[in-house]
C-alpha cells in the first residue's frame, strides 16, 4: 500500500478572501450586471449551434452518416453553457439530455437518428417557447426525452446504476 | 451563505481556464462581476500550465471540457507535478455534461467541487464562501491527491474494520456511545 500523507492547508481564500469586502447580495447584483452585455450575445450563439446541429445532423442532412458525432456532443455541450439566463426555458436541460443521448450512443455504438431529430426539435422548441411554458410543461418534454433514450439506446439512470 | 456575509475577492489571484470563448468570458465576468480584480485567463491547457508554472495562483476555476486536453487531467498534473506554491489551491471544475466515463475521473481528479453549467453566478459564489470555509485536509498518495473526499467521518460502516486509524477512534466512540445508551435503557426498564 503507498504511503499516505495528511495535512491541512492554509489557502489565501480561506484568509484574505473572508475579511471585509462587499456582502453576498451586492456581489450577485455586480454580477447580473457584468452579465448584461452577453445575454443577446448567449441567444445569437446559442441560434448559431443549433442551425449548425440541424444542418448536420438533423432529417435535411443528406452526410449525417459521414458526421462525428463528437462533433454533435461538442454543440450540444456549448448550448448548455451559452444558457444563462435561458435554463428557466429548459434549453439547457435539452441540451444535457442531447448529450446524455450522444455519450450513450457513442458507448453502445447505436446510432438512432430518430432518437437524434427528436431531442433537435425538443431543443427548437423550447427556445422558441420554453419560457411560455408551465414548469410541468417543460418537465413533461424532458421526461420524453428521457424515454426516447431510454427506449431507444439505454436508460441512463439504469445504466448509472449498474 | 447569508445575503450579508461579506466576500473579498480584491486581492485573489484567479486562473479562469476554458476553451470556449464565450463561456470563458462569461465566468470572467462574473468573477469580475464579484469584485475580483486579478483575473487571468486562458482558453487552452497547455497556456494554463505555463500560467501555473509562472504565477501564484490562489483559486482556480477550469472548465472539464477542455479541447486540447482533459480538465480534470490537468487538475490530477496540477496536484502532482505544479509548483509547490500552486499545488494545493482551491480548484472548481465547470462541466457542461459529465461523461458516464469521467465521474471517477471527476471525483478522483483532487478538485474541491464540480459545478454544473450554465454557470449561475449563486451557484459560484456560494462555492466559493464554501471552499473558503473548507478545513477538509488533503490527502496525497499514489492513487489520489487533493481534498478529503470523505465530507463526515461517520466511520467504517458497520461490521466491518476501517483502513485508517481515525476510523478505529470512531468506531470505538461509537460504540462508547451505543454501550452509554444500552445502560441509560436499562437503568429505564430497571425503575
Amino acid at each position: 500500500m503507498s504511503k499516505v500523507r495528511k495535512f491541512r492547508v492554509k489557502t489565501k481564500l480561506s484568509t484574505v478572501a473572508l475579511r471585509g469586502g462587499i456582502t453576498a447580495a451586492e456581489a450577485l447584483n455586480r454580477a447580473d450586471v457584468a452579465l448584461d452585455p452577453y445575454r443577446g450575445e448567449a441567444l445569437v450563439v446559442i441560434d448559431a449551434l443549433m442551425a449548425e446541429m440541424a444542418a448536420r445532423f438533423g432529417p435535411v442532412a443528406a452526410g449525417r452518416e459521414a458526421e462525428d458525432l463528437e462533433d454533435l456532443y461538442m454543440l450540444s455541450s456549448r448550448v448548455i453553457d451559452a444558457s444563462i439566463g435561458l435554463s428557466e426555458a429548459g434549453v439547457d436541460r435539452a441540451a444535457h439530455a442531447l448529450c446524455t443521448l450522444v455519450d450513450l450512443s457513442q458507448e453502445s455504438g447505436v446510432r438512432d437518428w430518430e432518437a437524434i431529430e427528436v431531442h433537435l426539435e425538443a431543443l427548437r422548441l423550447l427556445r422558441l417557447h420554453g419560457h411560455s411554458f408551465s414548469l410541468a410543461e417543460q418537465e413533461r418534454v424532458l421526461d420524453g426525452l428521457k424515454t426516447v433514450t431510454a427506449k431507444r439506446v439505454g436508460d441512463p439512470d439504469e445504466q448509472k446504476r449498474a | 451563505m447569508l445575503p450579508s456575509d461579506k466576500i473579498n475577492f480584491e486581492k485573489i489571484q484567479f486562473l479562469v481556464v476554458d476553451s470556449n470563448h464565450h463561456s470563458l468570458n462569461l465566468t470572467t465576468a462574473v468573477v469580475a462581476g464579484f469584485g475580483a480584480h486579478n483575473i487571468l485567463k486562458c482558453a487552452t491547457v497547455a497556456e494554463a500550465r505555463d500560467i501555473v508554472c509562472g504565477h501564484p495562483i490562489d483559486f482556480l476555476l477550469i472548465s472539464a471540457q477542455m479541447a486540447d486536453e482533459d480538465g480534470y487531467a490537468f487538475v490530477r498534473w496540477l496536484r502532482r507535478k505544479a509548483p509547490e506554491v500552486n499545488r494545493f489551491i482551491p480548484i472548481i471544475a465547470l462541466s457542461s455534461h459529465t461523461r458516464r466515463s469521467q465521474v471517477l475521473a471527476a471525483r478522483d481528479c483532487g478538485v474541491q467541487g464540480v459545478i454544473t453549467k450554465p454557470l449561475v453566478p449563486k451557484v459560484l459564489i456560494e462555492r466559493a464562501f464554501w471552499v473558503a470555509h473548507d478545513d477538509r485536509r488533503y490527502i496525497e498518495c499514489d492513487e489520489y491527491v487533493g481534498p478529503d473526499r470523505r465530507f463526515q467521518n461517520l466511520g467504517p460502516p458497520q461490521g466491518i474494520e476501517g483502513r485508517r486509524e481515525e476510523d478505529m477512534q470512531v468506531a470505538a466512540e461509537a460504540s462508547d456511545i451505543e454501550a452509554e445508551h444500552e445502560a441509560a435503557e436499562q437503568i429505564k426498564a430497571a425503575r
